[in-house]
């Protein structure tokens, strides 16, 4: 099986290559051939990267440990669904992970557009196939996930016992669907470049990739933050490590291009930037890729250091300079009859909407390399946490909070003062009497009051949208006003999932200022049957319990929580050593309400004195509608992912 | 003042906007106490978390390090002595927060400086476009407005009215 694992990457190599210059060659000749052998190249590569993934969960799960991957990321008794995640717990196994997610989007991309747009598609399938050659050569030459040992261990090392959770095991494969799903988009855009097709054609044939790829990263990045909030043991969800960072940066970059692109699509206004937005989205994808790899940065998510960071700098590099040198190539014909009417328009504040994700991007990326960037200006590593990145990018956010509330209440081309009266008039009483509120109620700080009344502003924003929009429909067919709501959103998803996405980010902003601001913690050291107060709550410690499970050592405290004379429910917190691991992790306890979750961290313990533990103990409002925030912007998404049933009736929808 | 005069001071005025940001993000939170302000600047160095604030991280390392905060945070010594303490104890990463002189003071104002100068350069377009947009209204406007006077004769008329009148049939 190892060699077939090995034979298997060499061959998707071979056949990548293979593809990449049939499909230029049969783009310059105009061969029709040589591109639709480039097509099955695609198809080949595609079935042999997988082939080769699902060798290596094979390995995997047969508990193979001459092989140096499965030994260092498996052991016996490692549950099943870990054994598979183990997957891409180390540094061969996640580059297989891009790989074949790669494979996956290429294949599909070339299957749906095997009869459409005939002068993109041989560029697109050359971009593919040499990203997938790119990963495919680290794995065959640097990091090899079938390399042998010399010797067969009895059982192996395991996966990181912090990736054994839930959440992990569903938030890489989430996060690289996202990160690899801009391979496609950046295909297209460099295809557009190329064959000089730059027409809006490649922007249609891209509006569903980039919003998958959009999807899944949301998803991962929210993942990652749940993962990080009940597996890391401190009380929060983001800690601004650059791996974090790495996630969210093209996240928001690409979100910049979700707006920018429908001021192209209207008026065949910004091409330029748009062009750029794609290729640096597809660039801060790679960075993230080389941040973990590299060992440039300290982080806790990072893989082990390694001499992939140079190929991913070369590639980086190489990618960047073809690109821009296309965009430069091309500027005489990108350049577009730029024309706004009206300083008051949607288009004007779109494009403040996009300078507010760019700067916060810039923000975030500035303080992830500055320690780098310091140590090569005057040798001295300036170390840039937490404290930095609230500073600065708080205001940021609250500016974009505002602008996802006043853009939809400006008109395309032109608004009049008596249409912006009109349309801010119920927002912006909203927002004032939140603030007043606030003030009142003395909730926080400035910050807090204006995060919470622009919050109040972009839902009123919404719900007048819905109203005014489901009002008229009514008006005109005769619906009833819940049906002509429902069916203003089928006749333009993209619009009102936007909103419904607008209305998860408000929900977010919501769980991250109550968070944020009034979360509140407790260290008590308890006997069993002493009790702790935490705002409101009295918490119980009843025991301490030292067991093992699957070969894992826990050690568990149980406390029961009242609220008032009554019980109401029990916590569990515990600490687990896992073999051969040098430090034991943490599993919190976690009760989780709408106002509030109660988190009870296991600090520290003493068996000989009569089962005697220290807990941490943290009162965060509002978490939970962080959680729900994400699920409303996912189900956002997928609005503006249903297909248009005429368009695809009429067998011209674009994917 | 003509708008390329306007933008240019309005370009400066934002630039001294975002250095002054940024010099007031970068400068310290003197409303808390020395303790909680320096225990949100420290990072936890453990080696586990990714640099944490050691009064938000939660860790045994932390909390020990909260310990000897609070022993040197008595009084006695200025925030820079007690990061001086910390850096040497155990390693000048320890500070979390880049000091507000200096290179880490850049740290501070690029983001502001971007911001500021980048909404400016943002006004700036817009109000191009539109005055491109408004030239281009006002050409055709005035192409609409000039009907060509030509001289016609009797003759020449009749023709023309003939022909229009063939058109319409």
């Amino acid at each position: 099986m190892v060699l077939l694992g090995q034979t298997l990457l060499v061959a998707a190599f071979t056949a990548s290559i293979y593809g990449v210059a049939a499909a230029m060659l049969g783009a310059r000749r105009q061969q029709a051939g040589l591109v639709a052998s480039a097509r099955n190249a695609v198809y080949v590569t595609g079935a042999l990267v997988f082939g080769a993934t699902g060798t290596l969960i094979y390995l995997l799960l047969t508990d193979r440990f001459d092989v140096q991957y499965v030994a260092q990321n498996s052991r016996l008794e490692q549950p099943l669904p870990y054994k598979i995640s183990a997957l891409w717990g180390g540094m061969a196994g996640s580059l297989m992970l891009w790989a074949v997610v790669l494979a996956g989007y290429m294949v599909v991309a070339a299957w749906i557009n095997r009869d459409r747009h005939p002068e993109l598609m041989p560029w697109v399938h050359a971009v593919c196939l040499s990203t997938v050659a790119f990963f495919v050569s680290l794995m065959i030459f640097s990091a090899n996930p079938f390399q042998v040992l010399p010797f067969t261990p009895l059982d192996g090392q395991g996966m990181n016992p912090l990736l054994q959770n839930p959440a992990m095991a569903s938030h890489p494969p989430t996060l690289y669907l996202g990160y690899v799903g801009f391979t496609i988009p950046f295909a297209f855009a460099l295809a557009a470049l190329i064959s000089g097709k730059l027409d809006t054609s490649w922007l249609h044939a891209i509006r569903r990739w980039t919003i998958v790829a959009w999807f899944f990263l949301s998803v991962g990045i929210t993942l990652g933050a749940q993962w990080a909030y009940v597996e890391l043991g401190w009380g929060g969800y983001w800690g601004w490590d650059p791996v974090e960072n790495a996630s969210f940066m093209p996240w928001l970059v690409a979100t910049a291009y979700l707006h920018s692109v429908m001021m192209e699509e209207k008026k065949g206004m910004l091409r330029v930037w748009n062009m750029l937005m794609i290729i640096a989205t597809f660039g801060l994808c790679i960075f993230g890729t080389f941040l973990t790899r590299s060992g440039i940065v300290s982080s806790v998510h990072a893989f082990a250091t390694s001499n992939l960071g140079a190929f991913f700098a070369a590639y980086l590099a190489v990618v960047l300079a073809l690109s821009l040198g296309l965009v430069a190539w091309r500027l005489p014909q990108l350049r577009s009859a730029s024309r706004l009417e009206s300083v008051l328009s949607r288009e004007s504040s779109f494009l403040f909407n996009n300078l507010v994700l760019v700067v916060a991007c810039f923000a975030v990326l500035w303080g992830t390399m500055f320690p780098v960037i310091s140590e090569a200006v005057n040798g001295v590593k300036i170390t840039v946490g937490p404290p930095f990145f609230n500073r600065v990018n708080i205001p940021i956010f609250l500016a974009l909070l505002a602008l996802t509330g006043i853009g939809p209440l400006i008109a395309w081309r032109r608004a009049s003062l008596p249409s912006l009266r009109r349309a801010f008039v119920w927002p912006t009483g909203t927002f004032l009497a939140t603030l007043i509120a606030c003030v009142v109620l003395d909730l926080g700080g400035p910050y807090t009051w204006i995060s919470l009344a622009l919050s109040a502003f972009v839902t009123a924003t919404v719900i007048q949208e819905f109203w005014r929009g489901g009002r008229a429909r009514a008006a005109s067919s005769g619906e009833g006003l819940a049906l002509a709501m429902l069916n203003l959103t089928r006749r333009n998803k993209r619009r009102y999932g936007g909103y419904v996405i607008h209305v998860g980010i408000v929900l977010m902003a919501v769980g991250i200022t109550g968070s944020g601001v009034f979360q509140t913690d407790v260290e008590a050291t308890l006997r069993p049957g002493e009790t702790v107060d935490v705002a409101g709550y009295r918490l119980q410690f009843e025991e301490l319990d030292i067991f093992a499970v699957d070969g894992v050592d826990v050690v568990s405290a149980s406390l029961v929580a009242f609220d008032g004379p009554r019980a109401r429910f029990r916590m569990v917190p515990q600490r687990h050593f896992h073999p051969r691991q040098d430090n034991p992790t943490t599993e919190v306890a976690i009760w989780s309400g709408m106002r509030h979750d109660l988190y009870v961290v296991l600090a520290g313990w003493n068996n000989d004195e009569g089962g005697m533990a220290t807990f941490k103990l943290y009162l965060n409002p509002l978490v939970k509608w962080i959680w729900i925030g994400g699920f409303v912007l996912m189900f956002g998404t997928l609005i503006c992912l249903v297909p248009d049933r005429s368009l695809s009736d009429s067998g011209t929808a674009n994917y | 003042m003509n708008s390329q005069a306007f933008f240019i001071v309005a370009g400066i005025f934002a630039a001294v906007i975002g250095l002054g940001g940024g010099w007031w993000a970068a400068q310290p939170h003197n409303d808390l106490s020395q303790y909680d302000r320096l225990g949100a600047e420290i990072g936890c160095q453990c080696g586990t978390c990714p640099k944490r604030p050691i009064a938000t991280c939660g860790c045994a390392f932390a909390d020990g390090m909260l310990g000897e905060l609070a022993e040197l945070t008595d009084g006695s010594r200025s925030d820079a002595e007690v990061m001086e303490t910390f850096a040497v104890r155990y390693d000048p990463s320890v500070r979390i927060k880049p000091a507000a002189d200096g290179l880490g003071l850049l740290a501070w104002i690029a983001p502001m400086l971007m911001l500021t100068v980048g909404a400016v350069g943002v006004g700036a377009l817009l109000t191009r476009w539109i005055a491109m947009q408004q030239a281009d209204e006002a050409l055709a406007d005035s192409d609409s407005a000039v009907v060509p006077a030509i001289d016609l004769d009797d003759d020449a008329l009749a023709i023309v009215e003939r022909e229009l009148a063939d058109l319409d049939t």
